[in-house]
C-alpha cells in the first residue's frame, strides 16, 4: 500500500458565498451547509433541546436531524441543504439563564424530584419549564412555501441506491419490469460513492463497477430514479417517499417493494460523545472522499473491524493520523497495524474532551491510561441493519451477536406480501452477498409479479448463493433462514454492547442525542424503576422519540439495557417505527394551498 | 378475597390501587401485553371536564381532583397542566348550545368564558378567525403526561402489594353456580373471587364469551405528531367545523387529529396518509403558522365507544356473581379512570352503589336510561 501525502482537492459544485451570523465564508454548491460550515471552522451548529449541549452533525443523513439550524428563512437540518449564494445561516447558542442554574439537575428524572412534582411548586415551575426545551420558533419561519403531493406507479420500487439496490434495479428493468429506484444521498452508490477501496472478492475494481451499474440503470427506459428522497414509509393506504429538497410527497403505487436501506454506523456510547467532531464511520469517508472536506488532522477511530480498517487506512493515505481503538486485546491481533498508526487495546473507557469540539481524548485501558491530542472521532464499532422501515411493519426482528437486529426474511429475500430485502439490511456484513441478494430479491420480486423467465435464473442465483455463505462461513444468515422455517428463536450469546466504552453508567456518556438522555437515566430506570423493556423504558423517558425517531439510539438503548438487567437483547426489543420515517412539512402535505 | 383485574391500562391500574389502598385483599392485576399497552398509552393526554351531560362533566370534576391530590403521592410526576380547551364555534347554534350548557357548567364550578372573534385574536393571535363566530374557552381544562400518569398508578399498586402479571392474557372466565370462579390463562387456572374487567376494546371478547353483550364497540381513532417547537399553542383547540384538533404538549410537539371515516371493530392499528392530509389542510387553514410544523409520527389507538359514549362501571344484578366492568369509556378514559377506581374499589368493598356512579352502570342500556352523551372530541 502507497502512502501518500496530497492535500485533499476539488470541492463539489461551484464556489457560493454564504453567511454564518453575517460573517461571509466560501461554500460549494453541491455540498451541505453543515459541510461548508465545519471546513470553515464553524463545527458547533446548535445547541441540544434539554442540556443545551454543544452538537454538531453525527452523519449526513437527511434523516438524522439532530441539530436544526436557521437557513434563510426555514429550520433545517445542515446536512440537507446546499449552499447557494447569498445564503443566510443562524445558530441560536445562548443558554437560557435558569437552564444554566439548574443545570446540574436536569437529568432524566428532573420532572420527577420531589420537590418539582410539589403540587404548589409545580404549578409555578411548568409555566417557565415548558419554555426551556430549546426548540425552533413557529413564528420565525416564513410562510411562503409550497410543496405538492405526486403520484407515482411502477412495478417495483426499490428503496436504497447502494450495491444490492442498485443491483436489484437492473436485474429487475432487464426483466421488462419498470422500477423505481429512491435513495436519500445526493448520488447513488451507497457506501461505494465514498468508499474508494475495492471491494474484497469482486475482481472489478469498484469505480468500474459502479459506473457499470450506473450506465446500465440510466440507459434503461425501465428505470425511474429519485434520489435525495427519503422512503417515508407505509402508511395503511399508501406507501411514500418524500423529496426535501422539491418539496414533493410521493404516493406510490407498486406491486411490490425491495428495502435494501443497507447498514448504518451507530454511535458508540463514550463520555462527552455528543461533541462536534464524533462523526460515525461513513461520514468520515463521505467527507474526505466524497465532498472532499478534511474532518481534522488527527482521529481516534473506534473498533477493529473491515470497516474500521479500510476508513484507517484511505484517511491515511491522505496524510491524516490515525489512532485506533477497541476492546480487543493486542496480542489477538491478525492484522499489521503498523502502517496505519497507532493501536491501543484493552479499552474500559473513553473521555472525549474539549469546549466546542472534540480537543482530545483519555482513554483507559488494561495498561493504564493514555491521553492522545485528536481533533475528530469515528464511530466504526458496530454497523447495524437499518431496519427502521421493517420495522413500521411490524416485521419479526431477530437480535444476532455482532450483527444487530435482523429482519427474519427466507433464502429467496422474501420478508412478507409483496416486500423483499436485500444487502445490509438484511443482516450480510459483506459486499460480496450483497451483489447476489440484490439479484435474488429482484428475481423473487419479478417472479412474484408473473415474470416466468425469473424462476431459472433465480434456482441459479440460490445455489451460488448457498456456495458463498457457506465458503464465508455466515453462519447467521443460515440462522434466520432456519428461524422461517421453525420458527423458533434461540438465546444468543450477546454479552457487551459493541458500542459501549465506559466503565459505569455516565452523565455525559449519552444514547439518545434529540433528547439528551444519558446512560445514567437508563440506568436508573433499569435498576430503581424496573423496566426492562425498551418500550417501557422509552415510556419512562423519551429514548426513539426525538427527530432522529430512534435511527441513531434505538439499538444502543435497547443493548444497553439488555447489557445492564442481564437479558437477551430479543426480550428487551426495539420499540415500533412509524410512519414517516422521516418529518414531512404540513405545507406539503396539505399541497400547497393550505386548505 | 382474591380479585382478578384484567387489562394494564390506566382503568385498571386505578381500580387496583384503588382495592389495593382499602385493603381490599389479594389483587392480582393480568395484562395481555406489557402494561398500559392497549390504548392507554396511545392516548392524547389531555383531560377535560366540559361535557354535554351534567352525569359526565360531574363524573369529571370528582375524577380530576382524584388525580391532582394524587399527584403529589407519586412517584412518577403526572406533568397536570391546566392549558384550558377552545372551541371554536362556527354558527348560532353552537354557541347557543354552549351558552346553554355552561349555566350547568357554572352550577357545578367549571364556569367557562365566551370569546368573541377580537378576544380570540387578542389572545391567540395564530389562530385564523375569519369564519369564526366565537369561541369558549374552558379554562378548567388541560392536560397531563399519560404514560406517567399509568407509571405512578403502578409503582403505588406495586408497593401496596398488587401482583402484576405482564404478557399474560385471559382467554375465558369460568362461572360455576352463576359465580365467577376461575380465570382461563395460558399458564393455568387461577382461582377468583372477583373479576373487573377493564380490557378496554378487548372487553368485549370476554363478555361475549359469557353470554353477556353490552352495546359498545371499538373505534380506531388515528393521531398526528409534529417536530419539537418552542412552546405556544396554550390550549387545545377544537374546530367545530371540521372536527379537527390540535394542540401542543409541553414537550414541544403539536399533536392533532380530525374525524375521519373508520370502520368500527378491532381493525389494524395503523395509520392511512389520507388522514394526514386531512388534517394538515385543516389545521393549515386555522393555525397558518403551523404550515411549516413537519409531522413526526403518527399512530393509532382505539376508542371503546359505548351506545351513549359514556363509560359502564359496575355490574347488572343478573350477571354472575363478582363480575364487574369498568370500560367503554369513548375516549375518556384517563379523565374518568381515577374516579371510576375509587368507586369502583367502593362498590365491590361495600356492595353499595356510590352516588356518582349510578348513572354509569351497565343495566341503562336495558332500563333505557342513557346519558346522551354527544360531545366527543377526535
Amino acid at each position: 500500500m502507497e502512502l501518500f501525502n496530497e492535500p485533499i482537492q476539488g470541492r463539489k459544485g461551484s464556489k457560493a458565498h454564504i453567511f454564518f451570523h453575517g460573517v461571509g465564508l466560501v461554500g460549494y454548491t453541491l455540498e451541505p451547509v453543515s459541510i461548508a460550515l465545519y471546513y470553515n471552522g464553524f463545527k458547533v451548529l446548535g445547541r441540544s433541546k434539554k442540556l443545551y449541549r454543544v452538537r454538531g452533525f453525527y452523519s449526513l443523513s437527511p434523516q438524522d436531524r439532530l441539530v436544526l439550524a436557521k437557513v434563510g428563512s426555514e429550520y433545517v437540518n445542515p446536512c440537507e441543504v446546499f449552499c447557494q449564494e447569498g445564503q443566510e445561516v443562524h445558530v441560536d447558542l445562548s443558554v437560557p439563564f435558569l437552564v444554566k442554574l439548574f443545570s446540574p439537575l436536569l437529568d432524566g428524572y428532573f420532572q420527577h424530584r420531589k420537590l418539582v412534582k410539589n403540587k404548589i411548586l409545580w404549578s409555578l415551575a411548568v409555566d417557565k419549564i415548558k419554555k426551556l426545551a430549546n426548540h425552533p420558533k413557529m413564528g420565525d419561519m416564513k410562510m411562503d412555501k409550497t410543496g405538492r403531493i405526486l403520484e407515482v406507479g411502477s412495478d417495483v420500487v426499490v428503496v436504497g441506491g447502494g450495491l444490492s439496490g442498485l443491483v436489484a434495479t437492473y436485474t429487475i428493468s432487464k426483466l421488462g419490469l419498470r422500477v423505481l429506484l429512491i435513495d436519500d444521498s445526493p448520488a447513488l452508490g451507497g457506501r461505494m460513492r465514498y468508499d474508494y477501496m475495492d471491494i474484497p472478492g469482486i475482481s472489478m475494481p469498484r469505480q468500474d463497477l459502479l459506473q457499470d451499474l450506473l450506465n446500465k440503470i440510466t440507459a434503461s427506459e425501465n428505470v425511474r430514479i429519485l434520489t435525495r428522497t427519503v422512503f417515508t414509509g407505509f402508511f395503511e393506504d399508501h406507501p411514500t417517499a418524500y423529496s426535501e429538497y422539491d418539496k414533493v410527497l410521493y404516493i406510490l403505487k407498486a406491486k411490490a417493494y425491495i428495502i435494501a436501506t443497507g447498514l448504518v454506523d451507530i454511535p458508540c456510547i463514550f463520555r462527552n460523545n455528543d461533541l462536534p467532531g464524533v462523526f460515525s464511520g461513513s461520514t468520515v469517508l463521505e467527507m474526505v472522499n466524497y465532498y472532499r472536506v478534511e474532518p481534522g488532522r488527527r482521529g481516534l477511530i473506534i473498533g477493529l473491524s473491515q470497516n474500521s480498517l479500510r476508513i484507517a487506512e484511505q484517511l491515511r493515505r491522505l496524510g491524516i493520523e490515525i489512532v485506533l481503538v477497541s476492546r480487543l486485546k493486542r496480542e489477538n491481533m491478525e492484522y499489521d497495524l503498523s502502517k496505519i498508526g497507532e493501536y491501543v487495546g484493552n479499552v474500559r473507557e473513553i473521555q472525549a474532551a474539549g469546549k466546542t469540539c472534540v480537543e482530545r481524548v483519555n482513554i483507559i485501558h488494561d495498561g493504564g491510561r493514555d491521553e492522545v491530542k485528536v481533533d475528530f472521532i469515528t464511530c466504526s464499532a458496530f454497523s447495524i441493519p437499518d431496519v427502521r422501515i421493517l420495522n413500521q411493519l411490524n416485521s419479526k426482528m431477530v437480535f444476532l451477536d455482532k450483527v444487530g437486529f435482523v429482519p427474519i426474511h427466507d433464502e429467496y429475500m422474501h420478508l412478507r406480501g409483496n416486500i423483499f430485502v436485500a444487502g445490509g439490511v438484511s443482516g450480510s456484513p459483506y459486499s460480496i452477498l450483497h451483489l447476489i441478494e440484490g439479484e435474488i430479491a429482484a428475481l423473487s420480486a419479478a417472479y412474484k409479479l408473473g415474470v416466468k423467465d425469473a424462476e431459472p435464473l433465480m434456482a441459479e442465483r440460490i445455489k451460488e448463493y448457498r456456495l458463498k455463505l457457506s465458503e464465508m462461513n455466515v453462519k447467521w444468515k443460515n440462522k434466520i433462514f432456519e428461524i422461517v422455517r421453525s420458527g423458533l428463536i434461540e438465546n444468543t450469546s450477546f454479552n457487551y454492547p459493541p458500542t459501549l466504552f465506559i466503565e459505569k453508567p455516565r452523565r455525559d456518556a449519552f444514547i439518545c442525542f434529540c433528547e439528551d438522555i444519558t446512560t445514567e437515566d437508563i440506568s436508573r430506570t433499569v435498576y430503581e424503576k424496573g423496566y426492562r423493556t425498551l418500550e417501557l423504558v422509552k415510556r419512562s423517558l423519551g429514548v426513539c422519540t426525538g427527530r432522529c425517531q430512534g435511527r441513531l439510539c434505538m439499538v444502543n438503548a435497547s443493548l444497553y439495557v439488555s447489557y445492564l438487567s442481564n437479558l437477551d437483547p430479543n426480550q428487551v426489543g426495539l420499540t415500533k417505527a412509524r410512519a414517516p420515517t422521516t418529518p414531512v412539512p404540513l405545507y406539503v402535505l396539505a399541497g400547497g394551498e393550505g386548505g | 378475597m382474591k380479585i382478578a383485574i384484567v387489562g394494564g391500562g390506566v382503568s385498571g391500574l386505578s381500580i387496583a390501587y384503588n382495592l389495593a389502598v382499602r385493603g381490599a385483599g389479594e389483587i392480582h392485576l393480568l395484562e395481555r401485553n406489557w402494561i398500559m399497552y392497549g390504548s392507554s398509552t396511545r392516548s392524547g393526554a389531555r383531560f377535560r371536564v366540559h361535557f354535554w351531560t351534567e352525569e359526565n362533566s360531574r363524573f369529571a370534576i370528582e375524577s380530576i381532583k382524584r388525580l391532582d391530590k394524587l399527584a403529589g403521592k407519586m412517584e412518577w410526576n403526572p406533568i397536570i397542566y391546566r392549558g384550558g380547551y377552545l372551541w371554536l364555534l362556527f354558527n348560532e347554534h353552537q354557541i347557543e348550545r354552549f351558552k346553554e350548557t355552561n349555566k350547568m357548567w357554572s352550577k357545578l364550578g367549571a364556569q367557562g368564558i365566551f370569546l368573541e372573534p377580537g378576544d380570540i385574536r387578542e389572545r391567540y393571535s395564530y389562530i385564523n378567525v375569519d369564519d369564526v363566530l366565537g369561541a369558549f374557552y374552558g379554562p378548567q381544562d388541560g392536560s397531563f403526561h399519560h404514560d406517567y400518569v399509568c407509571f405512578g398508578y403502578y409503582s403505588l399498586a406495586k408497593k401496596l402489594g398488587v401482583i402484576f402479571h405482564e404478557f399474560t392474557p385471559v382467554n375465558e372466565i369460568v362461572i360455576a353456580d352463576n359465580k365467577v370462579k376461575q380465570l382461563k390463562t395460558m399458564s393455568g387456572l387461577v382461582d377468583v373471587d372477583v373479576v373487573v374487567l377493564a380490557a378496554g376494546a378487548w372487553t368485549n371478547e370476554l363478555l361475549e364469551k359469557m353470554g353477556i353483550h353490552l352495546p359498545t364497540e371499538p373505534l380506531r381513532k388515528e393521531v398526528c405528531l409534529t417536530e419539537p417547537y418552542h412552546y405556544f399553542i396554550e390550549p387545545l383547540i377544537i374546530d367545530m367545523n371540521s372536527g379537527a384538533y390540535v394542540g401542543q404538549t409541553l414537550k414541544g410537539e403539536i399533536l392533532g387529529s380530525i374525524d375521519y371515516p373508520t370502520p368500527p371493530g378491532l381493525i389494524k392499528l395503523e395509520t392511512r396518509l389520507e388522514f394526514v392530509i386531512r388534517w394538515a389542510k385543516a389545521i393549515s387553514k386555522r393555525i397558518p403558522i403551523l404550515k411549516n410544523a413537519r409531522i413526526m409520527r403518527t399512530w393509532a389507538g382505539y376508542y371503546m365507544m359505548s351506545a351513549d359514549n359514556s363509560h359502564i362501571i359496575g355490574r347488572e344484578p343478573g350477571w354472575p356473581e363478582g363480575l364487574y366492568v369498568a370500560y367503554g369509556y369513548s375516549g375518556h378514559g384517563f379523565m374518568m379512570a381515577p374516579l371510576v377506581g375509587e368507586l369502583l374499589a367502593e362498590n365491590i368493598l361495600t356492595g353499595k352503589i356510590p352516588e356518582l356512579m349510578k348513572p354509569f352502570l351497565p343495566t341503562r342500556f336495558k332500563e333505557n336510561k342513557l346519558i346522551q352523551e354527544k360531545l366527543v372530541i377526535g
